[in-house]
């Protein structure tokens, strides 16, 4: 099954050092499940002003751990948040990244 | 070069992304801050440069900006923001940041670039900022003019009296006296100093290039004239210029001069347009200004425009208390530039060194001292060692005007010193019987040595 992240952008700004990698991977994996269940909150409590903050913010992680579909998703959550117009799209957007991401855990748990 | 930067970013993640790929220079030091907040209450930590996230919760990017540039108003502040925005980026960057940067795939090797030019930046104002320093030490002139005799003191009160104003200072005093080194002293030590300090020798420039020097020509203003110049006059606007031998100036570009310091503005040769001057003017001369006034080789008007406060610089033969606190300075300057250890004088040369007259001043003891240097035996300096060798000596001994019979006992010690107290050898050279020489020295209460006898 193909792997769902490519770490080609951090392994080329790590310049070789495997050690950076590893503890870059930790810190995605210790703060993606956190990240997953704000966004599920804030489509709770509609606080859409939080949820395109944090779409926001997490945008570069995400490229940098090359999470590809879910980055195209994330710009997607952060604009339907920012418009906070149509609920059922930023529903589906929640679940869609949230799983990438919870995708993405999951297989570097297994390879780290 | 090490460089410092600082990172305001409160995404963990990105911050140490961006803090592994800064440091992959080993040059470069980083710090992160996960808040404006927490980076302007510290104190430890003086950035080279800061990247500043353009998101951070709770906190205004372009106030933070501000902040930041007004405690470090020489650091660069780079914007880096999740998402590209024209305009934000244009305000931004009108607001005095250094550059906006969109967190992309391009943006570790564009910080790198940008670093790469502020590390430029930052060696060259360092390197600024430390001359900036030497200069100031070296014109602070309690440290850079050495003495303490009283004659030296009253110079001392004459130029706090001229860094006070911008009233223009003409310093007079015999060549060697250290004229341009109290000029330049003075420009350091006055609120001019961050301004240009310019020195003109007048009588180094040829009559006919003196005009175009001082005021500066336009293309064409004369043959030869390929290019516009500026003059020395223009260049030390807002500063100082020091013109040194002031009397050698000819009447053409006296008269010229006088206009400029009237109308305080200059028009170079050649040209039309004139320049609002705003130029303190220190000008020296080792002449008597005023005989030169009524010989008819200066003008009157420029000479009461130019006098303003005068100083006048004692000759070393004036103040020989200050010939061993000088040579103990020029021989650590000399010793410290050399690589040298610390070298002593022996009481015989301190003896000799003070008995001398210095017809060059304090240039000919500076040059005596560092050639005693080379001749010692690299721990002390011996009598021996110090030669006196100014074409002005027989002058300046001359000059002295003591009575015949104080000269021909001042010639024959010389050669009792110089041909280790040999009366015979002595008598040859000077043509006079050896007798006259003991009956001399037997006037004087002297030994052959130089010492003196108990009557």
């Amino acid at each position: 099954m193909e792997k769902r992240y490519n770490l080609e952008k951090l392994e080329s700004l790590s310049g070789g050092d495997a050690n950076f990698i590893k503890q870059m991977v930790e810190l995605f994996l210790n703060e993606s499940e956190s990240n997953c269940v704000r966004f599920e909150e804030y489509q709770k409590t509609n606080d859409y002003d939080a949820m395109r903050a944090l779409a926001h913010k997490i945008k570069p992680t995400i490229d940098l751990m090359g999470l590809h579909p879910t980055l195209e998703e994330v710009s997607q959550l952060k604009d339907a948040a920012e418009e906070g117009t149509d609920l059922e799209r930023i529903s589906d957007l929640v679940g869609r990244v949230n799983q990438g991401i919870r995708g993405a855990t999951e297989d570097l748990k297994r390879d780290f | 070069m090490e460089l410092v930067v600082c990172i305001i970013d409160d995404d963990a993640f990105y911050a140490k992304a961006l803090k592994h790929n800064i440091e992959r220079n080993p040059d470069y030091k980083s710090f992160v801050f996960d808040s404006a907040q927490e980076f302007f209450n510290q104190d430890l930590v003086v950035p080279d440069a800061i990247t500043l996230d353009f998101n951070i919760p709770n906190e205004d990017c372009e106030l933070t900006l501000t902040q930041s540039i007004k405690r470090w108003p020489d650091t660069p502040v780079l914007v880096i923001s999740a998402q590209e925005n024209i305009s934000t980026a244009v305000n931004l960057l009108q607001k005095g940041a250094y550059d906006y940067l969109e967190k992309n795939s391009e943006v570790h090797n564009r910080l790198l670039n940008n670093l790469k030019n502020i590390e430029k930046s930052v060696d060259l104002n360092r390197k600024v900022k430390s001359l900036q320093k030497t200069i100031e030490r070296k014109f602070n002139f309690k440290k850079s003019i050495k003495g303490s005799s009283p004659k030296l003191q009253k110079v001392f009160e004459r130029m706090n009296k001229a860094i006070q104003t911008n009233i223009t200072v003409s310093i007079y005093g015999e060549t060697g006296t250290g004229k341009e080194l109290v000029a330049k002293a003075i420009h350091y030590n006055s609120n001019r100093s961050k301004h240009p300090m310019v020195s003109l020798n007048v009588a180094a420039i040829p009559n006919e290039l003196l005009e175009s020097e001082l005021f500066g020509h336009e293309k064409g203003a004369y043959t030869g004239a390929y290019a516009s110049r500026k003059g020395r006059l223009e260049e030390a606007n807002g500063g100082s210029i020091f013109l040194d031998e002031i009397a050698e100036m000819n009447l053409a570009t006296q008269a010229k001069l006088l206009r400029v310091l009237q109308e305080r503005e200059i028009t170079p040769l050649g040209g039309n347009r004139s320049v609002k001057l705003d130029v303190r003017i220190l000008v020296a001369t080792h002449k008597d200004l005023a005989s030169e006034v009524e010989k008819g080789n200066f003008r009157q008007d420029l000479y009461y425009r130019l006098l303003g406060l005068p100083i006048h610089l004692p000759p070393l033969r004036e103040r020989p208390s200050d010939i061993l606190i000088l040579s103990r300075f020029f021989m650590d300057e000399f010793c410290k530039e050399n690589g040298l250890d610390r070298i002593k004088l022996s009481e015989e040369s301190k003896m000799k060194l003070v008995s001398y007259t210095y017809p060059g001043n304090v240039r000919e003891l500076k040059a005596i001292v560092e050639l005693a240097i080379v001749m010692s035996d690299g721990a002390m300096i011996e009598a021996n060692d110090i030669s006196y060798v100014s074409t002005q000596n027989a002058k300046a001994f001359i000059n002295e005007e003591k009575s015949l019979r104080a000269f021909n006992m001042e010639i024959i010690r010389h050669f009792l010193d110089k041909y280790d107290g040999d009366v015979i050898l002595v008598a040859n050279k000077l043509g006079i019987g050896k007798s006259t020489i003991y009956r001399m020295l037997k006037e004087e209460k002297m030994s052959l040595h130089g010492e003196a006898l108990q009557s």
